[in-house]
């Protein structure tokens, strides 16, 4: 009887902490709902998940080399730099192909994650503090590109608006879908493929992922690169949904999306960072954010929230792994 | 006066005196009924192989462990030590393998080291006089070392003797210093060993000095103990030993079941791996071994000679210039285990924990090895159906004892993880060599037997080679076909299985030091 009461403890632990985030998006929704109806609105409800997107996508990034056990702090600054490159090149009249334009900063942001690889695993400093020089850096390279003032500009093409503020059908914004494809490509990536699982060893366990022939180095440059892709790739969707682009304001959604991840880890497989989980994780902030913009509460309300849940979240995660948070390394 | 000595005064001759001392972990009897006296104002050295004992029983003496049996006596009064801190007050110090000093602090502040002297302020450390302190400590000890300069800019054997002097920084009266030139340069041990000898005349102390290094043993101690499989079987005056008797009391009784070995019939095979000189860890190795299809071959050392740093450099993990490494009649060059592996060698190495993925499946434990073969597309996505039955089919073959195929690795027993690591390896159709590093650390007789009886089978019916590396001689000579003697980072000496006598195999581990001083 006594183990049996013991077996349903630890099941019912393992599921509440299996299940936390949705639990808690689940009463946040309910209390917003009851204190202000409008929160269910189709189009409120769309929003939460558009503002979600770019937390989104810049914690996909850092999930990756969070995974691969590295960090990255740049992702802030990248997001920034990226939608700086695009907009100004979009400025330039004889310069308005938008696809090419995109491509074109989505290569700059891959070429910095290399710089960031190169720092790491070559230099050998740590990826704490090489990606948090390249993120003051690029931060100063921004300001520079924009005279420290708002970049915007009248001859950007319309295309340009249209990832961050179109909509198909006039309902679903083009920005979840291309979030909901960039998720769909990193869950495979991560969950499916060879180099996803050689990531997770890596990060779990570097000595044993280089005794059993694993080239170490080679994986977490790929998880630097796909890192600084998502969050330059996040930086565009919020230049253009914003119309556009101020120095800092990437950084600014660089603690959520760190956050974002770091609640992802206590998601399905609670200790392990995973991208369903950091998905889930953005899609609670955005909850928090929007649900109490609509009751008007005071906007240090959001911070304390947020930060409220984290500690939660991960304590309880904590307890439950005997203080062991592998996969979680900073 | 030598007429009326009576007990009492025979126990305080003796700083220390232990009595039929035993400890035990599971599966092993660490320190066996031992009884020891350590003199008034002496050098004790203590001597054995890996695993012997001498440092269970040092921690029994300094209460970081608690004896099951026995009894102890400070100075003749019957003690019972319950922490490292009760030692330090009794005057028990010790200073241990791993350096325990902080590299940016000064030889002052390091010795002062959780004694700090407050200045009358109340407020702040008075580094003054923690500095004129620590100086006439030093002067009294009366050796040169500068305590002005950050631990780190000086020479290891400067930062020993650092050390040491803050052992003194109280009221020391037994000294344990284990293997304490482990760390130094050549030329820093004999002024170390110097400094040790001084220290005993001026000070009114005496001195347990652990080593496996005959010559140093012999220059410094005024007492030698050997032992063996946790039992004191010698104690004499350095006078009265020769170099040849202390190895002798070293042979350990044969404890391991003899494996069936079909002697020779590989002797014309095929030289597989041949190893010459090879640079790494900033000198030049003298690596001269080479080993046939079919073959196991043990290597011999003392901890610290140098084994596993040559597999390291041989697999690629250590970084390896102008490398004489013949493996499959091509030459290598730039090893990576990567590569190694391709071409059919590969490493298993001591730590358990640098094979597996503790807190992962067996399935992804078993199919990390793999994931080339079973994934496939441009993404590479993995077959997991295919992973799982290539996950079942090993673990079938190998005998390992589980579960579910997905349950975390870590909860299978080490003897079951052993057999996973090995398992997996043999999956790979290339390997034709194994390296095998201390592969029975940790695991229990009945374990140990199932090693090396799949060793033999591995060499004889599946025509792999196998180097066994092991710090126990008698499984090595119970297993292997030849065996190399490493000392010192080098290959020193060659034994085919039937020159196998563990004294003379002893005699090539410990002796090279003595052989060097007749040179």
């Amino acid at each position: 009887m006594k183990i049996n009461n013991l077996e349903k403890k630890i099941a019912i632990k393992n599921f509440f902490a299996k299940y936390f985030l949705l639990i808690a998006i689940f009463f946040i929704s309910i209390f917003f709902g009851l204190k202000e109806p409008a929160f269910y609105r189709i189009d409120n409800l769309l929003d939460i998940i558009r503002s979600g997107t770019i937390i989104g996508l810049m914690s996909i990034g850092i999930t990756y080399s969070l995974i691969a056990g590295e960090f990255d702090f740049s992702i802030g600054a990248m997001a920034t730099f990226s939608a700086c490159i695009a907009g100004k090149l979009l400025a330039y009249p004889n310069f308005n192909s938008f696809l090419l334009v995109i491509f074109i900063a989505l290569v700059l942001s891959c070429v910095i994650g290399l710089i960031n690889a190169f720092n790491t695993v070559v230099i050998g400093v740590p990826a704490f503090i090489a990606t948090l020089g390249l993120s003051i850096l690029l931060g100063g390279v921004t300001k520079y590109i924009t005279g420290g003032g708002v970049l915007y500009s009248l001859s950007w093409p319309k295309t340009f608006f249209l990832l961050g503020q179109g909509r198909i059908f006039k309902v679903i914004p083009i920005s979840v879908i291309v979030f909901f494809l960039g998720f769909l490509f990193a869950w495979a990536y991560t969950e499916r493929t060879k180099t996803g699982r050689y990531m997770y060893a890596v990060g779990a366990n570097p000595d044993t992922a280089s005794h059993v022939g694993i080239n170490v180095k080679k994986i977490k440059t790929i998880a630097f690169v796909f890192s600084s892709f998502f969050a330059g790739f996040g930086g565009i969707i919020l230049g253009s949904t914003l119309g556009s682009i101020t120095p800092g304001m990437g950084e600014g959604n660089l603690l959520s999306a760190i956050s974002a991840a770091m609640l992802g880890a206590t998601f399905l497989r609670p200790g392990t960072l995973n991208m369903t989980g950091t998905v889930i994780g953005a899609l609670l902030l955005a909850v928090i954010t929007n649900g109490l913009t609509m009751i008007g509460a005071s906007f240090y309300m959001k911070d304390i929230i947020q930060g409220f849940i984290l500690l939660i979240s991960i304590g309880v995660i904590a307890t439950i792994k005997e203080g062991k948070l592998s996969g979680v390394s900073i | 006066m030598k007429t009326n000595i009576t007990n009492k005064d025979n126990m305080i001759k003796n700083v220390l005196m232990v009595k039929n001392l035993t400890k035990k972990f599971p599966g092993v009897i660490a320190v066996n009924n031992l009884s020891l006296e350590i003199g008034h104002n002496e050098i004790h050295a203590i001597i054995g192989e890996n695993g012997a004992g001498k440092s269970t029983f040092c921690k029994l003496l300094t209460g970081v462990y608690q004896a099951d049996e026995g009894e102890m006596y400070l100075f003749g009064e019957k003690i019972n030590i319950k922490s490292p801190a009760d030692a330090i007050s009794r005057g028990i110090n010790m200073v241990y393998q791993e350096r325990n000093s902080i590299n940016f602090l000064n030889g002052a502040q390091n010795i002062f080291l959780g004694k700090e002297l407050i200045a009358n302020n109340r407020l702040f450390l008075d580094e003054k006089k923690i500095y004129e302190k620590a100086c006439e400590l030093r002067d009294s000890l009366g050796v040169d070392v500068p305590l002005n300069v950050p631990l780190g800019d000086l020479r290891a054997g400067h930062q020993q003797m650092i050390e040491i002097i803050r052992a003194f920084n109280g009221n020391s009266k037994l000294l344990i210093l284990d293997e304490p030139t482990s760390s130094l340069g050549e030329k820093e041990i004999e002024p170390f060993l110097d400094f040790i000898i001084k220290i005993k005349k001026e000070r009114d102390i005496s001195i347990i000095f652990i080593s496996h290094k005959l010559e140093e043993v012999r220059y410094v101690a005024d007492k030698i103990s050997v032992f063996t499989n946790g039992e004191k079987v010698l104690t004499e005056d350095k006078v009265n030993l020769t170099p040849e008797r202390l190895i002798k009391a070293m042979l350990r009784k044969d404890l391991i079941e003899s494996v069936e070995v079909k002697q020779n019939k590989h002797i014309k095979s095929k030289i597989i791996l041949r190893v010459g000189k090879c640079n790494y860890d900033g000198k030049e190795h003298n690596l001269g071994f080479y080993i046939r299809e079919k073959e196991v071959v043990g290597f011999y050392g003392l901890v610290g000679s140098g084994r596993t740093e040559c597999v390291e450099a041989i697999y690629g993990l250590r970084p390896c210039q102008n490398a004489d490494i013949v493996f499959n009649d091509e030459k290598i060059n730039k090893s990576t285990p990567i590569k190694m592996i391709n071409k059919g060698a590969i490493l298993i190495p001591e730590e358990r924990a640098h094979a597996i993925f503790r807190t992962y499946s067996l399935t992804e434990n078993i199919s990390i090895l793999f994931l080339k073969k079973l994934s496939s597309g441009l993404l590479e996505f993995i077959k997991f159906k295919e992973e799982k039955e290539l996950a079942k089919n090993i673990l079938e073959k190998s005998n390992v004892v589980y579960s579910k195929i997905d349950q975390e690795i870590q909860k299978l027993s080490g003897g079951n993880q052993q057999k996973v690591i090995i398992g997996r390896s043999l999956e790979i159709k290339e390997i034709k060599l194994l390296f095998m590093d201390e592969p029975t650390k940790g695991l229990d007789m009945g374990a140990k037997n199932d090693v090396y009886r799949l060793m033999r089978d591995l060499a004889e019916k599946q025509n792999k080679s196998i180097i066994f590396i092991s710090s126990e001689l008698p499984e090595l000579i119970s297993v292997c076909d030849r065996l190399y003697v490493f000392s010192e980072g080098n290959v020193v000496k060659h034994f085919t299985r039937n020159e196998f006598e563990k004294l003379a195999i002893l005699k090539a581990a410990f002796m090279e030091g003595v052989n060097n001083e007749n040179k």
